[in-house]
């Protein structure tokens, strides 16, 4: 097999989707701005931790950790729900012709990715706060691609700031 | 006539545990697909690995290993299959 794997290098294979769609069509930005919302809520809470004093009790370290446990794992799942959300639509719904609108699509797209591992591994308010304005650019020009005007909706989540819809 | 073999790189998790992403598979087309096979079929202009979960009047209804991220199950024809999947490398 190792000889494929040169054949590969010289003539790369075609990429093969496993995705759902046969096809079914429906794709929506939405779970992945939730989804960049739930980062930043997980951000903030994490950098809202305080204790009682600077050297606390044992039961009031563990209660802290547990806690803090707890929303890393949703932190860590919420930035990689976003970036196969992302990579799903992009990978499966954008067209050659939406690109020739679009060409910025890949570049977002890329800095998507990167930007998703950057929040993912650090407590980093910004860089959440980054990402989310990254995944509302993508959900625009998604709903653009659709021919379909966007309005920017109170989220009504504890990180304020706004869902991009189409009106 | 259909070139025999071909090679793809598997993209998405819909085929896991079968066939991870990043996955190189080799397809052949001088038979023909039965029930249980994973095959590549073109559909809108892209190429999609799925496996055959039955055949009817001839109708290839297919499906993904994966049912969290593969939900449908729909109708191929024939000609739309690029080949069976005969080797993972």
């Amino acid at each position: 097999m190792n000889v494929l794997r040169l054949i590969d290098r010289v003539f790369p294979p075609q990429t093969v989707f496993a995705h759902c769609d046969v096809p079914c069509g429906i794709y929506d930005p939405h779970l992945a701005q939730v989804a960049a919302h739930t980062v930043l809520r997980m951000a903030n809470m994490i950098d809202e931790f305080q204790t009682s004093s600077a050297e606390p009790p044992f039961e009031e370290r563990k209660r802290i950790i547990s806690q803090i446990s707890r929303l890393t794992k949703v932190k860590e799942e919420h930035a990689e729900l976003v970036k196969h959300e992302i990579r799903v639509i992009w990978g499966d719904y954008f067209k050659d012709e939406h690109l020739k609108q679009h060409k910025a699509i890949h570049q977002l797209v890329f800095k998507i990715m990167k930007q998703a591992s950057v929040a993912r591994q650090n407590v980093d308010i910004k860089a959440a706060n980054e990402l989310l304005t990254m995944v509302q650019q993508f959900a625009e020009i998604f709903w653009e691609t659709k021919g379909r005007k966007i309005q920017k909706v109170k989220s009504g989540y504890p990180t304020e700031g706004v869902i991009v819809v189409p009106k | 006539m259909k070139v025999p073999f071909s090679r793809f790189v598997v993209f998405d998790r819909s085929m896991e545990p079968a066939f991870l992403e990043g996955d190189h598979v080799v397809t052949f087309n001088w038979t023909e697909p039965h029930t249980g096979d994973a095959v590549v079929f073109r559909s809108n202009g892209k190429n999609l690995i799925k496996r055959i979960a039955t055949i009817k009047s001839g109708k290839i209804y297919v499906k993904g290993d994966n049912r969290k991220f593969s939900l449908k199950i729909g109708p191929v024809k024939s000609d739309q299959i690029v080949g069976k999947v005969i080797a993972k490398y």
